[in-house]
C-alpha cells in the first residue's frame, strides 16, 4: 500500500513496481509445469514415475529413464543428439497401464513441459537454454519431441556411477525390484496408494527388461553403443504403438 | 550431561543444559570426516529390528539442503523455483517431515555438516519449531584434514587450508535441488553450535571419546534427546557398527554416500594419526588458527604437549582426551 503527499493511496500487489512481462511468463510457466501439471496428471490417475520418458527413433516404443532430473537431462540431451531419439516427458514421467490380449502394458504419456538442465551441463552439452527464471541455474532446453503417447519397451535407471561400479549393466533379481520402487513417487503425487498398490506397481514395472547406467559426465561412446545394442536386443524396434 | 564433558568447556556444558525443543527432529552435527556417519550406523543399528546390516542402508542421510523431497510431499517441483523460493521451501520441508510417532514421539535423526544460522522463521536453515535437541560430533581438527584430503582428493595442504579457513559455500542450485550450504571453518563450525543463543540443547561429543568408549559416551545422550533403548540393544549397535565391519561393508558392496573422487569412505578410524602423518608447519597452522576453540572442545596444542614433556621426561605423548588413548582400535 503506498500513500502519496497528496493522501492518496495506492493498493498493489507487488511491492515496489509491477513485474515484467518476461517475469510473469515465468512464474505462470512455473506455476504450470512445476506443480499444476503433475498434481493434474496424478488426480487424473497417471502413475507419475521420478522418470523421463523417450521415443526410439523408430517412433514405436518408449525407454523409460529413471533417476533424479539432473543425470535424466544428460542422458535425454544425448540420446537425442546423437541418437535421433525424441523426448516424450521430462521428470516426472506420467503413465497408465492397458490392458492388450489380457497382459498389462505400460504405455508412457507426453508432456509439454521443456527439457529442464542446469546452466553448465547445457554448455558441455553445447545446448541452448533459456533460463526459467530471474535467479537460477536452470535453463530449457530445445530438444525433439514426441507428442503420442507410446509403450513402454525398457527401463533404464541412471545415477551416479560409484567408484569401482561399471557404467553400464543389466539389472537381476532384487535388484530389478530395488529400481522399480525407487522410481514410484508417493504423497500427493500418488493420491489413494497403498503398500498393496505400490508391491503391484513394483512388480510390474520390475518386470521389463531392465539395466542400469551409471553416470559422471556425459555418456561415451562405447557405453551408448552397449546402451543401443541392449536396447535392440530387449525388443524395443518390435514394440507396437498404442495411440 | 554427557559422558565427555567432564573434560570439555562450560561453553560446551552450558549447551547442553537447555530445555528440548518442541520438535522431533535431532539434528547429527558435524565438521565433514568427523564420524558422523559411524553414529548414524550406531543409531541405524539401534533403531533397526533388521539382524543383517548394510552400510547403504543407514537412515538419517537426507541432509536438509536436498529439496528434492518436494516432489511427492508437495506435488511441487524444485527446479521451477529461484534461489530464494527454494530456501522458503527447505524450511517448510523440514517442517514437515518432523511428525513423529509414539508417545513420546521418537526422535527423527538427520545428519548435516553445515554451520548454524538462524533467522527469520519463514526460512530458517534449522527452523527451531521442528527441531528437538542437536548431538555436535566434534573431532581433532589435526586427525581431520587426512580423510577430508582423502575424500575431496586434494592434497593435505590444500585439506588444511579448507578446514582452517573454510571452504567456499556450496552454492544454491535449483538444478540440483539445492540450497545454499556452508560448513565454516572448524572453529567457526563449532562455535556457531555452541553459541549461548541457539533455542535448543547442543550435545557436544567427541570422536575421541566416541573412539574410547561409544557406548558409554553416546548412551546418556541418547536419552537425554528423548530416545528409549536398552543398554544391552545399544551395546549390540555399537558392536554391528564397528569400523572393521563398516570397512568390510564398503569393500563388498560400495557406498553410496562416497565421493566420486574417492576410492572408499571408511579409512581407518583411528585417533591420533596426525602425529605421525601431518607435517610441523601443517600442525602449525591449524592450530594456530583453531587454538581457542581447540582448548575449549579439550584439544592440547603440540606446544603444551612439549611443555609436558620436558617437564617430565617420562611422559609419552599422549591423546590429550578425556580417557582416549591408542589401545582403542575399533
Amino acid at each position: 500500500m503506498l500513500v502519496d503527499p497528496s493522501g492518496g493511496i495506492k493498493v498493489s500487489a507487488y511491492p515496489i513496481t509491477p513485474p515484467s512481462r518476461d517475469t510473469i511468463a515465468q512464474l505462470e510457466a512455473a506455476l504450470r509445469y512445476g506443480w499444476g501439471e503433475p498434481l493434474s496428471l496424478a488426480r487424473r490417475g497417471f502413475l507419475l514415475l521420478a522418470a523421463a520418458s523417450v521415443v526410439a527413433p523408430s517412433g514405436n516404443a518408449v525407454l523409460v529413464l529413471a533417476g533424479d532430473p539432473y543425470h535424466l537431462a544428460i542422458a535425454i540431451s544425448q540420446l537425442c543428439q546423437r541418437g535421433g531419439w525424441h523426448l516424450l516427458a521430462d521428470h516426472p514421467a506420467p503413465l497408465t497401464w492397458v490392458e492388450a490380449g489380457g497382459v498389462p502394458h505400460l504405455v508412457a504419456h507426453p508432456r509439454s513441459a521443456p527439457l529442464l538442465m542446469s546452466l553448465g551441463r547445457a554448455q558441455a552439452e553445447a545446448q541452448e537454454g533459456s533460463q526459467v527464471r530471474g535467479d537460477t541455474d536452470v535453463v530449457a532446453v530445445e530438444v525433439p519431441r514426441a507428442s503420442e503417447p507410446c509403450r513402454v519397451a525398457a527401463f533404464l535407471s541412471l545415477g551416479k556411477q560409484l567408484p569401482g561400479e561399471a557404467d553400464f549393466r543389466l539389472l537381476h533379481g532384487t535388484e530389478r525390484f530395488a529400481s522399480a520402487g525407487r522410481s514410484l513417487l508417493g504423497g500427493v503425487l500418488r493420491p489413494g496408494a497403498s503398500a498393496t498398490a505400490d508391491f503391484a506397481i513394483t512388480a510390474r514395472l520390475a518386470a521389463l527388461p531392465m539395466a542400469q547406467l551409471g553416470l559422471t559426465g556425459g555418456i561415451a561412446p562405447e557405453v551408448m553403443a552397449r546402451l543401443l545394442d541392449w536396447w535392440e536386443s530387449v525388443g524395443g524396434q518390435e514394440a507396437g504403438s498404442l495411440r | 550431561m554427557t559422558a565427555s564433558l567432564g573434560a570439555l568447556g562450560a561453553q560446551v556444558e552450558r549447551a547442553s543444559h537447555r530445555p528440548l525443543g518442541p520438535g522431533s527432529i535431532v539434528w547429527l552435527v558435524s565438521y565433514p570426516k568427523s564420524g558422523n556417519t559411524w553414529v548414524r550406523a550406531i543409531i541405524s543399528g539401534l533403531l533397526s529390528s533388521e539382524p543383517a546390516f548394510s552400510v547403504n542402508h543407514l537412515g538419517g542421510g537426507l541432509q536438509p539442503f536436498h529439496v528434492g523431497g518436494a516432489m511427492p510431499t508437495l506435488g511441487l517441483d524444485p527446479r521451477w523455483l529461484d534461489r530464494a523460493e527454494l530456501a522458503q521451501l527447505r524450511t517448510t520441508l523440514i517442517n514437515n517431515s518432523q511428525t513423529g510417532t509414539g508417545s513420546p514421539v521418537v526422535p527423527i535423526f538427520r545428519k548435516t555438516h553445515e554451520v548454524y544460522s538462524g533467522g527469520d522463521p519463514v526460512r530458517e536453515p534449522f527452523p527451531r519449531r521442528a527441531t528437538r535437541a542437536v548431538i555436535l560430533i566434534v573431532r581433532d581438527p589435526r586427525e581431520i584434514v587426512g580423510s577430508f584430503a582423502d575424500f575431496f582428493a586434494i592434497s593435505t595442504a590444500e585439506a588444511v587450508a579448507a578446514v582452517t579457513h573454510g571452504p567456499p559455500a556450496g552454492p544454491a542450485s535449483p538444478a540440483l535441488r539445492r540450497t545454499e550450504q556452508r560448513w565454516g571453518s572448524w572453529s567457526e563450525h563449532a562455535d556457531s553450535w555452541l553459541a549461548a543463543d541457539l533455542p535448543f540443547p547442543v550435545h557436544a561429543v567427541r570422536y575421541e571419546d566416541l573412539h574410547h568408549d561409544a557406548q558409554g559416551v553416546l548412551s546418556p545422550v541418547l536419552a537425554a534427546v528423548g530416545l528409549e533403548f536398552g543398554e544391552a540393544a545399544l551395546e549390540q549397535a555399537v558392536g554391528r557398527a564397528r569400523f572393521d565391519r563398516l570397512v568390510g561393508d564398503e569393500a563388498r558392496s560400495g557406498f553410496r554416500e562416497t565421493s566420486a573422487r574417492s576410492a572408499r569412505f571408511f579409512r581407518s578410524g583411528q585417533t591420533q594419526r596426525w602425529r605421525t602423518e601431518l607435517a610441523a608447519e601443517l600442525v602449525s597452522a591449524i592450530e594456530d588458527e583453531h587454538a581457542r576453540m581447540m582448548g575449549i572442545l579439550g584439544y592440547r596444542l603440540s606446544a603444551d604437549l612439549c611443555r609436558q614433556r620436558v617437564s617430565n621426561p617420562e611422559t609419552r605423548l599422549l591423546p590429550e582426551v578425556a580417557g582416549g588413548d591408542e589401545r582403542h582400535t575399533h
